[in-house]
């Protein structure tokens, strides 16, 4: 993990306000600045961006557990299942060349913990048994899902990885534009009972006339669509109509 | 991954952000695919970006910039550029379309104004990635004028405790709102976190908060 050594530090509190998550705390007593565990996710931040006058933080990851959130909160690690760097997927970024999502799909980005918050395995699980009830088709390339013990189906992950905190995770998955209302029921329901944040994206491809057509039904459903978007562009090659 | 998305503020604010991301799919192999990242990072570069950042380097603010320019990996690279104004993001999307370079572009920013801007270069939306935000236990959030400069970071590694840091080394006369905003960005490791809205932003948390 992250470590500050305790020999060189002097406490001089640089490191404290870079940390996003308040990891990093100050022993009153023997003046030496060190890292919360629990709280740390291993984003790296402090390693990479913090001038420390001592060069006290060392950035080491070791054993599974902090591996992985390492792999899931540091962009600058490259994630073993899928390649690139990150916690999801080439998702609509590439849908000119991969037509992953075709017209009459609404793809979902779920990114839960985000803005900030953080989330725990525990709550990435149940978030995907409650949207298993809907029948969603889950994307398989994102790396979350890897970590799963028994599929899918049961949504569970090893126990040792149950209370252990993420910066954010992105849950991905389609369905058809039919089916967009009962996720949203889903995800309603979700918002209430989680103790986190979510932040939500909806994909969707753009007819030839320019209009979105999932807004509507998203307009219908009385939801509030940001001025704020991706827009992939269509200039890759070959192209998916 | 979705690290240019969800931006929060008001509509004036947010229509002076642009990010431009080119990505090369893994399912297609690109041949040369680092000579055409080559390329793209120079029609990035031409139009004066606020920030610039390839997903194998990091930004420019925390890594060398000729580095970021020329080191790519084998293949899936992804790099970004942040604009201010829509005139430059129409000059990138022109070049890009006139290079044929075959990768991936998303443009993320107010969708209505990227698609006028569609329209005048002749290019088409493929697929949008729409914002509902922030969905839970929202008062676990920092303050909206915090979160309006964090959000620029999509993977969240910037500090709201950073941000007041240095608000308050600004009202000391410490620092200017640009250094500070600087600081800020080298946070961002992928480098899309617009570092002169985040001047503007900054300026307006010092005069509101006294
Ligand atoms: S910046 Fe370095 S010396 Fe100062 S408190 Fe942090 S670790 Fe210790
Ligand atoms: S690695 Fe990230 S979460 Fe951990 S102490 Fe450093 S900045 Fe904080």
């Amino acid at each position: 993990m992250v470590l500050i050594d305790q020999g060189r530090c002097i406490g001089c509190g640089i490191c404290i306000p870079y940390c996003p998550r308040n990891a990093i705390k100050l022993d009153p007593n023997l003046k030496k600045a060190y890292i919360v565990a629990e709280e740390c996710v291993e984003c790296g931040t402090c390693a990479r961006v913090v001038m420390c006058p001592r060069d006290a933080i060392v950035g080491v990851v070791e054993g599974y557990v902090r591996e992985v959130r390492a792999h899931f909160s540091d962009p600058y690690t490259l994630h073993p299942s899928t390649g690139i760097p990150g916690r999801g997927t080439e998702e609509m970024k590439t849908n000119d060349v991969t037509g992953r999502f075709k017209r009459g799909e609404v793809g979902f980005a779920i990114d839960i913990g985000r803005p900030l918050v953080g989330v725990t395995f525990a709550e990435i699980s149940r978030f995907i048994k409650v949207l298993n009830t809907v029948g969603v088709m889950w994307e398989k390339a994102n790396p979350i899902l890897y970590l799963l013990k028994g599929g899918l189906e049961m949504g569970e992950f090893p126990e040792e990885l149950n209370n252990v905190k993420l910066h954010s995770a992105v849950l991905e998955f389609k369905v058809p534009i039919a089916k967009v209302r009962d996720v949203i029921e889903k995800l309603k329901y979700l918002a209430e009972t989680t103790d986190t944040v979510f932040s939500l994206g909806i994909i969707s491809r753009v007819d030839d006339d320019f209009t979105i057509p999932v807004i509507e039904v998203l307009r219908e459903l009385g939801l509030e669509v940001s001025p704020w978007a991706k827009t992939n562009v269509g200039l890759g090659r070959p192209l998916v109509e | 991954m979705t690290h240019t998305h969800h931006r929060v503020g008001p509509i004036e604010s947010l229509k002076k952000d642009y990010v431009v991301l080119v990505m090369a799919s893994r399912d297609v192999k690109y041949e040369n695919e680092g000579e055409r990242f080559k390329k793209v990072m120079e029609v990035l570069a031409k139009h004066m970006p606020v920030n610039l950042g390839n997903m194998v380097v990091g930004n420019k603010y925390w890594r060398d910039e000729e580095e970021i320019m020329m080191r790519f990996r084998e293949y899936g690279n992804i790099v970004h550029g942040v604009y201010i104004d829509q005139e430059q993001v129409k000059q990138v999307l022109k070049d890009l379309k006139a290079a044929e370079l075959g990768l991936s572009v998303v443009v993320t920013g107010v969708y209505e104004d990227v698609f006028k801007m569609l329209k005048e270069l002749g290019l088409k939306p493929h697929t949008v990635n729409l914002s509902l935000g922030v969905w839970g236990r929202k008062e676990r959030l920092p303050p909206e004028e915090v979160l309006e400069i964090t959000t620029m970071c999509g993977h969240c590694m910037v500090s709201p405790a950073l941000v007041m840091k240095l608000v308050s080394e600004i009202r000391k006369g410490r620092l200017s709102p640009a250094s500070a905003a600087v600081e800020l960005a080298k946070e961002c490791v992928c480098g899309v976190f617009n570092v002169k809205r985040a001047e503007d932003l900054l300026r307006r948390i010092v005069r509101s908060k006294a």
